[in-house]
């Protein structure tokens, strides 16, 4: 009859403190892996092509991206295009499958908890599994286009070094990152629907503000010529995926050391929207099926 | 004893949402920005329970009285407003079957799913799969995905998980409200198991009779604080008092204030000084519609009129289009309910009945004259047992207990003016822990009572007696049933049986008459029926006359036989045929089987002895050779009375004596009517005399002189 050997499995008090975090996830990692596979399994059992969709989808995105911009808006400053290192097609392949896994994971986090209500409704697990799955299932995705990129680059003459390895620090931030805003939208979505149609907009508009099928340069040299007020790039700088898409491609294609100008201001959103979602997760979360 | 759930002042406020105005009423955008505020609502208030390892415990209280959120918290699914709660086991939720089934998986990937969101390691689902599969018994589909899985199949495997996870703790809300009578029987099943396993079970439900029966404690929620009356009784009963006023619930109280009839929602309980003496399940009514009973309980109640002692309501079933209507009536130590119902549409309701359960401390029971113990109610019991052969005309029943302060003495009669109705009694199934007592009205497939109307229910009166009181009553019944059941010659009497007369000599006391006695039989399109197979009223006495009527099974015919004594050791009778549809039969017969000792016959035309009957002898043998009809046939034997059987309707009959097959150890005396020529005896409807003779017996002369 020793304290010690009686385990607590449910605690109201240690559901909102951010100190039982830890110890919630290590005891729900089999669950997280479940919910992982679960979403896997079921996206691609149907699928006669598989994961190959993970390869074709961004390529068939890339050649739309590259028709329209060679043949339809032959601009002026597209000349600054023509003097790049690399091949436009795997630039803006490389930003594309990127952004693409942020956006997805992001919805699919926002969407998460609302879409597991069945679950979250009935039975008790740390919440946070939910939109963390929704992060997670994304990367296979990610991968597998990842390595279709790196050929396609080969194929095109490109090279790769050793360098590529800062990628995986690059795509840290980027996990970090689309994990606290996942949360804190998940959590946000339930309380007030807006937040659904805030972030589909808000991808929607960092998808052409962020260098995704154009190059850094093309918006610097925009404000340089004087096309552009010096505040709009300060405000454009502003957000993460600037810094995270270009720091990607310098690492992938262009085989640079990682830069630290690029990392601080990604690195400091991601640990600051990490802390701010988890937090405001761990607090609404134990009460968020009175919400649904 | 540590508690294996703990819960510290727990107070559960639910919030208003915002939301656009005009979509969701209040708290838009607008009263934010006025600071509006928008009213909460309070669940809970400051609840304090402790549940104990191995306990069953219910949660009763009305809608919304907070116990679905209260069992939320345990769960975890929702945290409380403010207060602790720790629960030091794992949780599994009987209700929430395939709760997280993901469609596009298979069975065999949804139960890892499931079996880890309730708290397992793919180790361990590992070692039980197998169970599970074999549990849920849809092996063949198991690496199919759920969304080709039937319901029926989708709930089977979650139950099978559910009732393998093995947790501490299982919650179980309204459970035994869904799915269909098979599926509810095996949750109650399982339930019992788990309790016997010793795991916790919460229980939430607003089946009273449900909480009664499973549960150790119960805990009533009222306006989200906890009410603990102390025994399970008594909180159900301070529950029922305090909503009594409240439609469809009302308290019936005699003057004396010692019987209590609580009505509610279709249920009656009894209470004798304050202590219920009916089971959980009370006294209710069913109708029996495509072999499916429904209960008045699964009705919608209203009480046209309501006193200290009287309520007149009315209840429309939910399923069936019938409205039932009681009148309760509660006078000194008799509640009396007048019962009628009302088709509200063209429908054919096969049988209503009128169920009383009676907990297990009632073990005894008289009916029928015979006073016998209720067989004790054991765990293997699944199906309902009765244990009495109804007998229509029995219209009484009492059911005795040893622990009589308690448990009085009941009397339970019944009048049923339209249609016949007879009493069952039996043992209900381990679960249900009650002895019954039902009433069960056939309603004849007739166009009459199946078009909207009103029909004819019974009258149901139960009287609080004393022991005393049933012994007279006993002693009574059986002296008046015995004068009817016998009739007493000079030297010989007669007993009335179902369906056949034995015959005794009185001095030195022997029967006479052996296996079928006294019968008669008739044969319609190639079937003889024996009258042992007849439905038999109870015998009347009128101008010292008995009387006894049976239905023909199979046939639209009764039999009435009439009986007297015409002589000092002669017995007359008349049998009549009553025909409701045309009937032609192809003949019929009175036997008289003798026992084996008579050994020398004698008719009209000649005389023989019995031979003996060799073992392996299958059919009757008839003895005469001369077939001419006359009007009597006669045995006797060595210290025997002879015995003659005779009749009145001159020439009509054969009269044969008859070795019978060798199990019925029987000589057998038989007046035959067949038709003339090879054809048949035409009834039409009305009342036809068949037979009309008797049996006359004497005394040997040899041993009046011994």
């Amino acid at each position: 009859m020793s304290h010690i050997s009686r385990k607590i499995y449910y605690d109201s008090e240690a559901q909102t403190s951010l100190w039982g975090l830890p110890r919630d996830l290590i005891s729900a990692r089999e669950i997280l892996w479940r919910l992982v596979w679960r979403e896997i399994k079921a996206r691609y059992r149907y699928a006669v092509m598989g994961f190959l969709w993970a390869v074709i989808e961004p390529i068939l995105f890339m050649l739309l991206l590259l028709f329209i911009f060679t043949f339809l808006i032959r601009e002026r400053n597209m000349s600054s295009l023509n003097n790049l290192s690399t091949p436009m097609a795997t630039q803006i392949l490389c930003g594309l499958i990127f952004w693409q896994y942020f956006s997805t994971s992001l919805i699919s986090a926002t969407y998460s908890l609302v879409n597991h209500q069945n679950l979250v409704k009935k039975l008790y697990f740390p919440r946070e599994v939910i939109p963390i799955s929704c992060v997670i299932y994304p990367i296979l995705n990610l991968s597998i286009a990842f390595i279709a990129l790196i050929l396609i680059h080969l194929i095109l003459g490109g090279k790769v070094n050793l360098n590529i390895f800062w990628g995986s620090v690059w795509l840290l931030i980027l996990i970090l990152t689309t994990t606290g805003l996942g949360l804190l939208f998940s959590i946000g979505y339930v309380h007030y629907r807006d937040i659904g149609n805030m972030v589909n907009f808000g991808l929607l508009l960092g998808f052409y503000a962020s260098p995704v099928f154009y190059p850094l340069d093309l918006v610097i040299n925009a404000c340089r010529n004087g096309n552009l007020p010096p505040w709009s790039l300060k405000l454009y700088m502003m957000n993460p995926m600037v810094n995270i898409l270009e720091g990607i491609r310098h690492c992938v294609l262009s085989g640079k050391s990682i830069e630290p100008h690029l990392l601080t201001f990604p690195l400091l959103f991601s640990v600051i929207s990490l802390i701010v979602g988890t937090y405001v997760f761990r607090k609404l979360s134990s009460t968020v099926s009175d919400y649904m | 004893m540590e508690a294996i759930v703990e819960i510290k002042n727990i107070s559960k406020v639910y919030p208003i949402r915002r939301g656009f105005r005009d979509l969701r009423g209040e708290g838009g955008i607008l009263d934010l920005i006025r600071g509006r505020k928008t009213e909460k609502k309070k669940v809970l208030n400051n609840i304090n329970l402790e549940i104990y390892k191995g306990e069953t415990v219910g949660i009763i209280g009305k809608n919304g009285s907070g116990k679905s959120t209260l069992l939320k918290i345990i769960a975890g699914v929702t945290s409380p407003t403010s207060g602790i709660v720790k629960v030091y086991g794992r949780v599994a939720s009987l209700l929430e079957l395939g709760a997280g089934f993901h469609p596009l998986l298979t069975g065999r990937e949804n139960i890892y799913l499931n079996a880890s969101l309730l708290g397992m390691r793919k180790k361990q689902v590992d070692e039980i799969i197998e169970y599970i599969i074999e549990f849920s018994g849809i092996r063949e589909f198991i690496d199919q995905p759920v969304d080709t899985y039937s319901s029926g199949m989708y709930v089977r495997l979650g139950f099978a998980i559910a009732s393998h996870v093995n947790p501490d703790i299982f919650l179980v809300d309204e459970v035994l409200a869904v799915g269909d009578e098979e599926f509810q029987r095996k949750c109650r099943w399982k339930i019992g198991e788990l309790h016997e396993e010793g795991k916790t079970i919460i229980f939430v439900s607003h089946d009273l009779g449900t909480v009664h029966a499973l549960c150790d404690r119960v805990f009533l929620l009222e306006n989200g604080n906890l009410v603990d009356r102390g025994s399970v009784t008594s909180t159900i009963n301070y529950y029922l008092r305090k909503i009594g006023r409240e439609s469809g619930i009302h308290t019936l109280v005699n003057q004396k204030e010692d019987f209590e009839a609580i009505f509610c929602h279709g249920r009656i309980s009894l209470f004798h000084n304050k202590n219920e003496i009916t089971s959980p399940m009370g006294i209710d009514q069913t109708f029996l519609y495509l072999q499916q009973p429904h209960s008045s309980t699964m009705s919608d109640w209203e009480i046209k009129e309501r006193k200290m002692n009287f309520i007149d309501g009315s209840g429309n079933l939910f399923r069936l289009p019938i409205k039932c209507n009681w009148k309760i009536k509660l006078e000194n130590n008799e509640l009396l309910i007048e019962s009628n119902f009302e088709l509200l549409k063209e429908i054919e309701i096969q049988a209503s009945e009128f169920r009383i359960f009676l907990p297990e401390n009632y073990s005894r029971f008289f009916y029928d004259g015979i006073e016998e113990t209720f067989p004790p109610l054991v765990p293997g019991d699944t199906t309902w047992k009765p244990i009495t052969i109804p007998n229509p005309d029995e219209t009484t029943t009492f059911v005795l207990s040893e622990n009589q302060n308690n448990y009085p003495p009941l009397k339970i009669e019944f009048s049923s003016p339209q249609f016949k109705s007879f009493m069952n009694i039996g043992n209900t199934d381990y679960m249900s822990r009650s002895r019954y007592i039902s009433i069960f009205t056939h309603i004849p497939p007739d166009r009459n009572f199946r078009i909207p109307g009103k029909i004819e229910g019974i009258t149901l009166k139960i009287s609080i007696t004393k022991e005393d009181d049933y012994k007279l009553w006993a002693e009574k019944w059986k002296s008046s049933k015995e004068a009817l059941k016998k009739i007493l010659l000079k030297d010989f009497y007669i007993k009335l049986v179902y369906g056949f007369l034995e015959f005794f000599m009185s001095e030195p006391e022997k029967q006479i008459t052996s296996s079928i006695h006294l019968h008669f039989q008739l044969k319609c399109k190639g079937l003889w029926l024996l009258s042992q197979t007849f439905f038999w009223g109870a015998p009347r006495l009128e101008n010292s006359k008995w009387i006894i009527k049976g239905k023909c099974p199979r046939l639209p015919a009764s039999l009435i036989c009439e009986m007297w004594k015409s002589s000092e050791n002669t017995i007359e009778m008349n049998i009549y045929l009553e025909v409701y549809e045309e009937l032609e039969l192809e003949e019929y017969n009175v036997s008289i089987a003798l026992i084996l000792d008579y050994s020398n016959w004698e008719t009209l035309y000649e005389r023989g002895t019995f031979s003996p009957i060799s073992e392996d002898q299958k059919e009757y043998i008839h003895l005469n050779k001369n077939y001419e009809p006359s009007d009597w046939i006669k045995a006797s034997g060595e210290n025997l009375p002879n015995i003659t059987l005779f009749t009145n309707l001159h020439n009509k009959f054969r009269m044969s004596p008859i070795n019978p097959e060798f199990s019925l150890r029987a000589r057998i005396l038989q007046a035959i009517a067949s038709p003339e020529r090879a054809g048949y005896f035409v009834f039409r409807p009305g009342v036809h005399l068949l037979f009309s003779g008797g049996v006359k017996l004497e005394k040997e002369i040899g041993s009046d002189q011994q």
